[in-house]
């Protein structure tokens, strides 16, 4: 596979959504090609960092619709001068993609817990101490819910810290032979 | 008696210590020993492998990836001894010698043997002591350099031919040597050493399997398998120690490499050929490919005519000829003989200097 066909894996990689054949893919690849890896690198920080904000694991297939649309957003495809603008619109368009991933997301995330969004739901409050308090109305509890009526979502610490994935410094090198000539010619 | 106790300890202690340090312990095994040795001779080549970074320019205005490959110091001087086709279009190389990491100047290639030489301001190196004689189809050959870019480590293997003809990236490389010590990317320009840790070659690549495909190395003006993980078949080559010294002396003298060059590819004549043309045993040899602009084509040589003798003496030993070729430093003419059609033709051979194409 190429770096185009890498990159469109790397978020999903990122996300742990890859199948196993594309893992190793891309395993292969972002150990000897650096900009990719860099790139890995920065979904991985991503990902840590949004990660802290909530808790629990996304749905399966949140990063997916996410992750396509960031990456168009913070690695754009080279555009040609002439079509400068059609690059604008692109980057909005990638900047719509994450809005509607996001709301997607939260879609999810109330169906998951029993009760779809209410309009006159209370707005959720934050402490000083950092919690989120949501609203539940259907009085279910879900997987983290804490009493009947509400849910506390607190800010927690990542439970491991990110570590970028070591690798060498550059793409070591060894070229391969092509042929074995036995014919016993000297060449001089 | 307590005195005569003591002194016997104290004078066999440090002789059992002795004999446990050259030939191991009582009760050792074979297997054992084998590999304290092994790992012996590759903590002693240690210190005279050096890693090589070189920045290689990928697209014209973007920032060059790095690769990594291996090298061995040379001289105290602060020659170090790698491979060409990994340094030739790099900017800017780096050395690392343990933890100190300096810049790198390239003076020269050969792209005949694929040596390369960098010179770094370095004063305690210690260069490679290189073995007196040419090794032979079943030594040791313990390769030793920077797999995968890390720290240098070593594999074990022995020699499984010499003077093998190889062919990599389209160029044509003679003399190697073949062994079985695999390789790893980033062993490339690493020190081969025989069982007592000398220099016998130069890594210097591969044969494997043509790996799955993937444009990731095309950028790099190189066949996309070079940086692609390989070594499956354990076939691995390296530059014999005898051209890796005459290159590098070469180039360190003039400061680009300076050899001879005829422009013509010769093989042993068979025993048929030569019973059928009466020639002597061990004489002969049939010339199979004459470069269009090179200096046999302007004598007037052509493929299947046979050399008979070069500059006045029988040709019988073509390894011999070769080295008699790539010695010249200044270009001369050179009487030859051959046969042509059973006719016997004189000729002057001017040996140029090798264009390094």
């Amino acid at each position: 596979m190429g770096c185009e066909d890498i990159r469109d894996l790397l978020a999903l990689y990122a996300g742990g959504e890859t199948h196993e054949n594309e893992r190793i893919a891309v395993e292969a690849h972002v150990g000897l090609c650096a900009a990719c890896a860099r790139e890995l690198d920065q979904y991985r920080e991503m990902r840590a960092t949004l990660g802290s904000l909530r808790e629990g694991d996304v749905p399966t297939g949140i990063w997916k619709g996410i992750w396509q649309g960031v990456r168009e957003s913070l690695f754009p495809r080279r555009a040609s001068r002439a079509l400068g603008w059609f690059d604008a619109v692109l980057r909005h368009a990638a900047v719509l993609m994450v809005g509607v991933a996001i709301g997607v997301g939260a879609y999810y995330v109330q169906r998951d817990f029993g009760g779809a969004p209410s309009a006159k739901a209370p707005l959720p409050a934050t402490n000083t101490e950092g919690t989120v308090l949501v609203s539940n109305p259907s009085g279910l509890a879900g997987g983290l819910a804490t009493d009947a009526s509400t849910f506390r979502l607190e800010l927690i610490p990542p439970t491991r810290p990110f570590v970028p994935q070591a690798r060498p410094e550059g793409n070591a090198y060894l070229p391969r032979v092509e042929s074995v000539q036995v014919d016993g010619d000297k060449d001089f | 008696m307590k005195t005569l106790t003591i002194l016997v300890t104290l004078y066999t202690c440090p002789a059992q210590a002795e004999q446990e340090r050259t030939s191991g312990p009582a009760g050792e095994t074979t297997l054992q020993r084998l590999e304290r040795e092994i790992s012996s001779v590759i903590e002693k080549v240690r210190p005279s492998v050096v890693k090589v970074s070189a920045a290689v320019p990928v697209e014209p205005d973007k920032t060059p990836e790095w690769l990594t490959l291996s090298g061995v110091i040379y001289s105290r001087e602060g020659h170090i001894v790698t491979d060409a086709s990994g340094v030739e279009s790099a900017g800017e190389i780096k050395v690392t010698s343990g933890s100190r990491v300096f810049k790198a100047q390239h003076v020269g290639s050969d792209r005949r043997t694929g040596v390369a030489v960098l010179r770094v301001a370095a004063g305690d190196l210690k260069p490679a002591p290189f073995a007196p004689e040419a090794c032979k189809t079943g030594s040791a050959a313990i390769a030793v350099g920077n797999a995968f870019g890390g720290s240098p480590g070593g594999s074990f293997g022995t020699v499984g031919g010499v003077r093998c003809t190889i062919v990599v990236s389209g160029r044509r490389y003679d003399d190697m040597i073949q062994m079985t010590a695999p390789v790893q990317p980033g062993d490339c320009g690493g020190y081969v050493a025989d069982s007592s840790g000398r220099f016998i070659g130069l890594v210097h690549s591969v044969y494997a399997p043509d790996p799955a495909g993937g444009d990731l190395a095309e950028k790099f003006g190189k066949a996309a398998r070079d940086l692609l993980a390989t070594g499956a078949r354990n076939v691995s080559f390296a530059t014999p120690s005898d051209w890796v010294r005459f290159s590098a002396d070469r180039i360190i003298k003039h400061g680009r490499m300076v050899r001879g060059w005829a422009g013509l590819s010769a093989r042993p004549l068979d025993e048929a050929a030569r019973a059928q043309l009466g020639l002597p045993e061990g004489e002969g040899a049939e010339v199979v490919r004459v470069d269009r602009e090179g200096p046999a084509a302007r004598a007037r040589l052509a493929p299947r005519d046979v050399l008979l003798t070069f500059d006045g003496q029988p040709v019988r030993d073509l390894d011999d000829l070769q080295w008699k070729v790539a010695r010249v430093e200044q270009p001369r003419n050179v009487r030859i003989t051959y046969l042509r059609n059973r006719e016997r033709h004189e000729a002057d051979l001017r040996v140029e200097i090798d264009p390094q194409r």
